[in-house]
């Protein structure tokens, strides 16, 4: 066993993430993944909001004056771009579980498309949110 | 001689030890998660201004109960399965990644329990 690594063979083993060229399709899978985790986590947001609500009208205008400061207006801004950006990855991994839009052009289309509509909706649902009060 | 059966061999395989069934539940949930999550973002950008009580009346009424409720539902399986994969991926050690599963199914599980309790006190009348 000890000279086990007297016999490895000399070649690269294992590449890992650096070896990798950027692509799209490359980082809107780590998008997905990232803003994934990130709605994992905020998803006790959801039993506060309720847990609050409960409570009766102290604590919930104690949320509701978290949630409406700007702080609370920056997390719910990331939130909803991560939400948006992963249900539109979602759609384009069933596009592709259909064994669609998986040439070079389609899939590069997609990749870019999740990344710009998620920006631009996230952008629009704000705009009309703090522009509309 | 091996005595296992070929179905019991091809259960086990897999980083996780279970295949498809995984796969396809986590797809389903995002079919299911898509319409509810645009319906539920609009009632929130409507509401946002919303009283107490008004809030309260909205959320028990069967039109925003009931959506959130199955939201709830299918997201506590969409986010364990989800982290699951994670976890698989990147946590090399058994005993490590034992523990983190563990503790992914109690935090997926316990934070949508809480919130599906509070949820049917609210509509049910508290």
């Amino acid at each position: 066993m000890a000279d086990q690594s007297r016999r490895l063979p000399n070649r690269p083993l294992s590449p890992h993430l650096s070896i990798y060229r950027f692509t799209w399709t490359m980082a809107m899978s780590i998008f997905h993944r990232a803003t994934g985790m990130a709605l994992y986590f905020a998803v006790p947001l959801i039993a506060v909001f309720l847990g609050a609500l409960l409570a009766g009208p102290d604590m919930y205008e104690l949320f509701a004056a978290v949630a409406g400061s700007w702080f609370g207006i920056l997390v719910l801004i990331g939130l909803s771009w991560s939400l948006i950006h992963h249900a539109i990855g979602g759609v384009r991994h069933i596009v592709w579980d259909t064994g669609t839009g998986v040439d070079r052009a389609s899939r590069y289309l997609w990749a870019q498309g999740t990344l710009i509509g998620s920006v631009a909706l996230t952008t629009l649902l704000w705009l009309f949110v703090l522009l509309g009060d | 001689m091996v005595a296992r059966t070929q179905h019991a061999r091809i259960r086990g395989l897999g980083a996780a030890g279970t295949g498809s069934r995984e796969y396809w539940l986590i797809k389903l949930t995002s079919v299911v998660l898509l319409p509810l999550t645009l319906y539920l973002i609009g009632v929130l950008v409507a509401l946002r201004h919303a009283s107490h009580a008004e809030m309260a009346a909205a959320i028990a009424s069967a039109w925003v109960a009931l959506p959130l409720f199955f939201f709830i539902l299918a997201n506590a399986i969409h986010m364990r399965i989800g982290m699951q994969n994670v976890i698989d991926d990147y946590v090399h050690s058994k005993g490590l990644r034992k523990i983190s599963s563990g503790a992914n199914t109690l935090f997926s599980w316990g934070a949508s329990g809480v919130a599906l309790y509070f949820l049917l006190k609210l509509g049910i009348g508290a």
